[in-house]
């Protein structure tokens, strides 16, 4: 296989990036030309909540430059994502159309969630050394401008979670303190502030040895302290470099870093946020890869068109988030394997009749981990409850559109499910159809739970002619368990034109 | 930088320095042990650049004297107090010009070259020639104009040589003298060769014929005398780029307005009539210290024509022939030879020719996607630009950045960019505010195993015919790190952001002056430490305050530092306690020294860097400029013995004293050695060793066209 070249631009909020990359079929992604244009989106967005029309011109003029630049290389591929710049304007429909009209490009605007999932994917794709610091404990720290997003690691992704201290927001807050010395400090306890909290729910004592970097600024000090192949900052190092810095004026920094005095007031807002996530964890070290979007989208291209196959198992991670999730609001975890486990058996059995494919499997998975995380808030009404959970919580690795579908399916699963017209606006017709099926599916997967947890052994799942078969070695009667099954049966036949039945094998006791 | 190396005093005025540069041009021109004709062609060099001393920077002086601009310079002079001492400098040099001048017409006649030093001295015979020659050839195409109350004075030419008359009615008996004035056409040779019969040359100058026939431009009047003359005008062309919406508009119309600058300067036959010099002065609107009365023709620049006056093989060096880099295998292609390794090439040494080849195989290579070039200076019909266009018709992605400021080059270089638009290429125009001055050029080329980038990073123009006399080097590689941060810099001056950081190079005006810095400063440290520190650095000029002080700095602290600057030098060696470690050599020779090499001993771990940049402020801060560095242990080996060998130099080097003069070594016994010499032996001998040429090579060498006269 050749090599293959794609151009990724991001649409950002201080400047418009392409990268150009070169994917070897032996599995390496390479940056081979990078081009960068200012142009300040952000403060369009965030102030008027509107990209102006002078400014939808300029994204297209560069857009169309960068075609040029892109055609050079013979590209086969140009992608061109936008995040919170665009993703935050109140006419990004009509900025969307315009850029499709004038450059026949398709924007795809990121969530913030799906924007960190795909750093996350640039830095997994470097698997050496990824799965080296993952193994001892591992936090993420994603600095962007408005926010931190820090993912935790303990082998699998434990938990992810966003902050809102980015350095351009911090600077927001406090734009009117002058004196530097204050600004430092301030800065530490506005960071602090938010960082007691997370310490307290999420990281609790949990040993984290690894701090990996994403910031641009950021990659600016690496350039100018790390070796070169190495990219690595030992705890005593990072202090070092922080000391020397941190005592530094704006200008003396921005000199000593050669760059703007604005670039070198980030580059310092940023080194406060990660000596603080330092201490915080304790960490030991510190791996500053230098990735970002564009490269993450990259990885993801190459995974996706299977030219290179990212090893780490991303959907292990949701499903083990999923779990640490459920463990954080009492979830009973006996119960939650075994329904996901039938709730998979059941789905398999059937995937001739629903017609669904790897990523619904995951959704119900997960629907099964957390069917019962409401419960935690109210047992009365566990469904909503759930479903606030679910929608509140950051599930690194779903769109957003998934991350609704597995509130509703979980919600479902104990409320009566809603008509797709009172759903619309939410979902489109077919993802609601997938929405009755998966939720028809945890509903009959939810009355077997009880059965094959008391009284069923060795049960398996067939489907035959007109029917489901859910065949065990039970023992005893089960009167109540086959009342629970019979209205969820009712309504799975109804959804699938099969009828599931459960029969009982003798041998048990 | 601590004020203890930043006093005045410790500086050289920059202009007087240039001065002194050409002194030491024009020392060639009086040393006997040099062929004659090389004496004059070091002769007529010191004239051109006298011309380009007076319009750009005696201009910039007089500017700022009219803006009542007082900032004193490096050595604490105001503009005034430069002008005076640079006049009374000027002064003395020009009447040292004119008596080697002198001194040599005797020396050429013994050799049978006769300059005919004025028309009066012709014989009868010669005499029917030359009129002969007036009413056929330079009649015809003179416009004499006179000057009266109906008719203002005339304006006149940058540059140009006229002759200036004052003339008598012969109608009106008591009238007034008139002014006439009346350019010697620049459209016919300056020089005419007279034909002989004995072997000998006899060479007569334009103006001289035409003084001989003046009366009959004035028919109706009596000639009362008649004298050339010649005018510099301010020509440095102050553009406010700000300003500018359409930059090549600008330079278009500030080239007109350079014919029009103040008159800076007046040339005038020594013994000229008091009264015409006083109508040229008021109208010319000229001060007395502005005025050279020149014992001999005006504008010695006509003497590089003498220099290619045909045979008299004996009065000039044997041409050198650029010889092959042997590292360059001609059976592959260039980008097979630079895949071995990185090649470095030392010019005119070795020959330009991979250079223009490295594009020219580019431009028809299927593999190359794009070819990056920046061009400052490139010459008439340059074979790089041809290349560039064809490799735009064979669908590469072509980019080139064409310096329009390159000084006296813009209407060249107006030309060649509105060629390469049209051809398809992608050009721009430099950023605004710097000139873009760097040498680099970038191949882009899909390869099996992707895209891999080729780069030619230099210390010279893109100019095949200077290349023939400039020293320079470069650097052929294929090196993944230079070739990420030549894509940036192509980026960069296209007008993207800067990258996140540089692999190798260090670009000014953003990075270099630091680069330059820390690296002195490591030295010093290094020196201060107690370990050995050095410093050898080569370049054409040092101005820059800021690096000089680092310099004094270091040697304070221990270092030796090793200079060899050719032109202007503000550092000042000797000073107690400041400069006592520093030695300045400038080697002038008959290439012209153009490379900048800058090595560091780093405690022993060396480090060499090559680059267009010289320690001057305009480089180091206004300027688009590249330093690379060279890796390849046996490259260093080959730079470290081109810098050892220019300081080994006892026959053409200068040294610089402890009072500012400069003095050729006193070499003793030691046996001499001539680094431009010593260059050209290594490399035919190093050449020798590329023998897969076929040796009986047919090859035909164009005549390189010198026109003398039209008779010749």
């Amino acid at each position: 296989m050749p090599m293959k070249r794609i151009a990724v631009v991001d649409i950002g909020s201080a400047g418009i990036l392409m990268q150009i990359y070169e994917i070897s079929p032996k599995g390496t992604i390479q940056v081979v030309d990078r081009v960068h244009q200012n142009i300040i989106l952000g403060k369009d967005t965030y102030v008027d909540r509107t990209v102006r029309y002078e400014r939808i011109d300029e994204i297209c003029k560069i857009l169309l430059e960068y075609r040029k630049i892109a055609g050079t290389y013979t590209v086969e591929d140009m992608i061109v994502v936008g995040t919170s710049a665009l993703r935050e304007a109140g006419n990004r429909t009509l900025v969307l159309d315009q850029i499709r009209l004038h450059t026949g490009f398709q924007v795809r605007i990121f969530s913030n969630l799906e924007q960190r999932y795909m750093c996350y994917k640039a830095l997994a794709a470097e698997e050496n050394v990824f799965n080296r610091l993952i193994e001892n404990g591992a936090a993420i720290v994603d600095v962007s401008a408005g926010s931190v997003q820090i993912s935790l690691f303990d082998k699998k992704m434990i938990s992810t979670q966003n902050m809102k201290i980015g350095p351009m927001r911090i600077q927001e807050l406090i734009g009117a303190v002058t004196e530097e010395s204050e600004l430092k400090n301030i800065i530490a306890e506005l960071i602090d502030h938010d960082l007691q909290d997370y310490e307290r729910m999420l990281l609790k004592d949990r040993e984290i040895q690894n701090l990996i970097v994403v910031s641009t600024a950021m990659d600016r000090v690496a350039w100018k302290y790390c070796k070169q192949e190495q990219n690595a900052l030992s705890k005593e190092e990072f202090e070092a470099i922080y000391q020397k810095l941190s005592r530094m004026s704006i200008s003396q920094l921005a000199d000593e870093l050669e760059q703007s005095k604005t670039e070198a007031t980030t580059i310092m807002t940023n080194l406060l946020v990660y000596k603080k996530m330092m201490d915080c964890f304790g960490a030991k070290s510190m791996w500053l890869p230098k990735v970002n979007l564009c490269d993450g989208v990259a990885a993801d291209y190459a995974d996706k068109n299977g030219i290179v196959r990212l090893k780490h198992n991303f959907e292990e991670d949701i499903l083990s988030s999923a779990r640490y999730l459920s463990k954080r609001y009492k979830g009973n975890k006996t119960d939650a394997a075994l329904l996901e486990q039938i709730a998979g058996s059941v789905f398999d059995a059937s995937s001739a009749i629903h017609g669904l494919g790897k990523r619904e499997r995951l959704l119900l998975q997960l629907a099964a981990i957390l069917q019962d995380c409401g419960r935690f808030v109210s047992i009365s009404a566990p469904g909503a409850c759930s479903y606030n959970i679910i929608c509140s919580t950051e599930l690194i690795g779903l769109s957003p559109t998934e991350q609704r579908m597995l509130a509703y399916i979980v919600k479902f699963n104990t409320d009566p499910i809603l008509a797709y017209e009172e759903l619309a606006g939410t979902l489109s017709e077919i993802q609601y159809l997938i929405l009755t099926k998966l939720t028809a599916i945890l509903r009959l997967s939810t009355a077997v739970l009880p059965v094959v947890r008391r009284r069923m052994k060795n049960v398996k799942i067939e489907v035959k002619r007109n029917q489901m078969l859910i065949t065990g070695e039970a023992s005893g009667k089960m009167t109540l368990e086959r009342v629970l099954f019979q209205s969820q049966a009712d309504y799975f036949e109804q959804i699938f034109g099969i009828r599931p039945v459960i029969r009982q094998k003798k041998g048990g006791n | 930088m601590a004020e203890e190396f930043t006093r005045k005093e410790y500086f050289r005025n920059r202009e007087l320095s240039w001065i002194q540069f050409d002194d030491r041009i024009l020392s060639e021109a009086k040393d006997t042990t040099l062929p004659l004709l090389e004496r004059i062609k070091f002769l007529s060099i010191t004239a051109s650049n006298l011309d380009e001393f007076f319009m750009v920077r005696v201009a910039s002086l007089k500017d700022q004297v009219h803006a009542n601009y007082k900032k004193e310079d490096i050595a604490g002079m105001r503009p005034a107090e430069q002008l005076e001492q640079i006049g009374m400098e000027l002064h003395r040099f020009v009447a040292d010009q004119y008596q080697t001048y002198q001194d040599l017409l005797p020396l050429l006649e013994a050799e049978g070259l006769y300059l005919v030093p004025s028309h009066e001295s012709l014989s009868t015979a010669d005499s029917v020639y030359v009129d002969q020659y007036f009413m056929d050839t330079v009649y015809p195409v003179l416009t004499p104009m006179a000057v009266d109350s109906s008719r203002p004075f005339p304006l006149i030419r940058n540059k140009s040589l006229n002759i200036a008359a004052l003339i008598l009615s012969k109608k009106e008996k008591k009238a007034e003298p008139e002014f006439a004035t009346v350019q010697v056409p620049s459209v016919l040779p300056r020089l005419v060769q007279i034909p002989t019969t004995d072997g000998s040359t006899r060479l007569i100058l334009l103006e001289e014929i035409i003084e001989r026939n003046i009366q009959k431009l004035f028919l109706n009047y009596d000639v009362v005398c008649a004298h050339p003359y010649r005018i510099e005008r301010n020509s440095d062309l102050g553009i406010d780029e700000e300003d500018a919406e359409d930059l090549l508009k600008e330079i278009q119309r500030s080239l007109k307005r350079r014919q029009w600058g103040e008159a800076i300067k007046l040339e005038i036959d020594a013994g000229v009539d008091k009264k015409l010099l006083r109508v040229l002065k008021k109208e010319l609107e000229i001060k007395d210290e502005d005025v050279y009365l020149i014992n001999g023709p005006l504008d010695l620049t006509f003497l590089m024509k003498v220099y290619g006056v045909d045979g008299f093989e004996e009065l000039r060096v044997e041409k050198y022939i650029p010889q092959p880099v042997p590292e360059i295998d001609p059976e592959l292609s260039l980008f097979e030879n630079i895949r071995k390794g990185d090649i470095l090439l030392h010019h005119p040494y070795q020959t330009f020719d991979p250079v223009v080849d490295f594009v020219r195989q580019a431009s028809t290579d299927p593999k190359v996607l794009a070819i990056k070039q920046t061009l400052y200076r490139v010459s008439g019909n340059s074979p790089i630009i041809a290349a560039l266009i064809k490799a735009a018709d064979n669908g590469k992605q072509v980019t080139v950045l064409v310096e329009l400021k390159a000084r006296f080059d813009e209407e060249n270089n107006i030309g060649w960019a509105l060629k390469l638009e049209k051809a398809g290429c992608h050009v721009i125009y430099g950023l605004k505010g710097l000139k873009t001055h760097s040498k680099i050029t970038l191949v882009v080329r899909n390869e099996e195993d992707g895209i891999r980038r080729y780069v030619h990073l230099g210390t010279g123009n893109y100019n095949d015919s200077t290349a023939k006399l400039y020293t320079d080097m470069g650097l052929l590689t294929c090196s993944n790190a230079i070739g990420e941060d030549a894509t940036a810099v192509f980026n960069m001056l296209s007008g993207y952001s800067e990258p996140l950081g540089w692999n190798k190079l260090s670009v000014a005006p953003l990075w270099l002056r630091k680069r330059f810095l820390s690296l002195i400063e490591r030295e010093t440290r290094h020196a201060k430490e107690g370990r050995s520190a050095h410093i050898i650095a080569k370049m054409n000029s040092l101005c820059d305050r800021g690096i000089i002080a680092a310099l004094y700095a270091a040697s304070a602290a221990g270092v030796k530092i090793e200079l060899i600057v050719r032109g202007i030098c503000c550092l000042k060696v000797g000073i107690p306690g400041v400069s006592e470690n520093i030695s300045v050599r400038s080697i002038v020779g008959n290439f012209l020294e153009h490379s900048r090499i800058f090595y560091f001993y780093n405690d022993g771990d060396s480090e060499i860097y090559m680059g267009s940049a010289d320690w001057m402020p305009r480089n180091l801060d206004r300027r688009v400029e590249i330093l690379f560095p060279v890796e390849n242990p046996q490259l260093k080996e080959e730079v470290m013995h081109i810098l050892e060998v220019q300081l080994a130099d006892n026959v053409k080097a200068h040294q610089l004293q402890a009072d500012g003069t400069y003095t050729k070594p006193d070499r003793g016994e030691a046996e001499p050695v001539m680094s431009q010499n010593q260059f050209c032996k290594e490399a035919k001998a190093k050449g020798k060793k590329n023998v897969k040429f076929p040796i009986d090579e047919r090859h035909f060498e164009p005549m390189e066209a010198v026109p003398v006269s039209e008779h010749s």
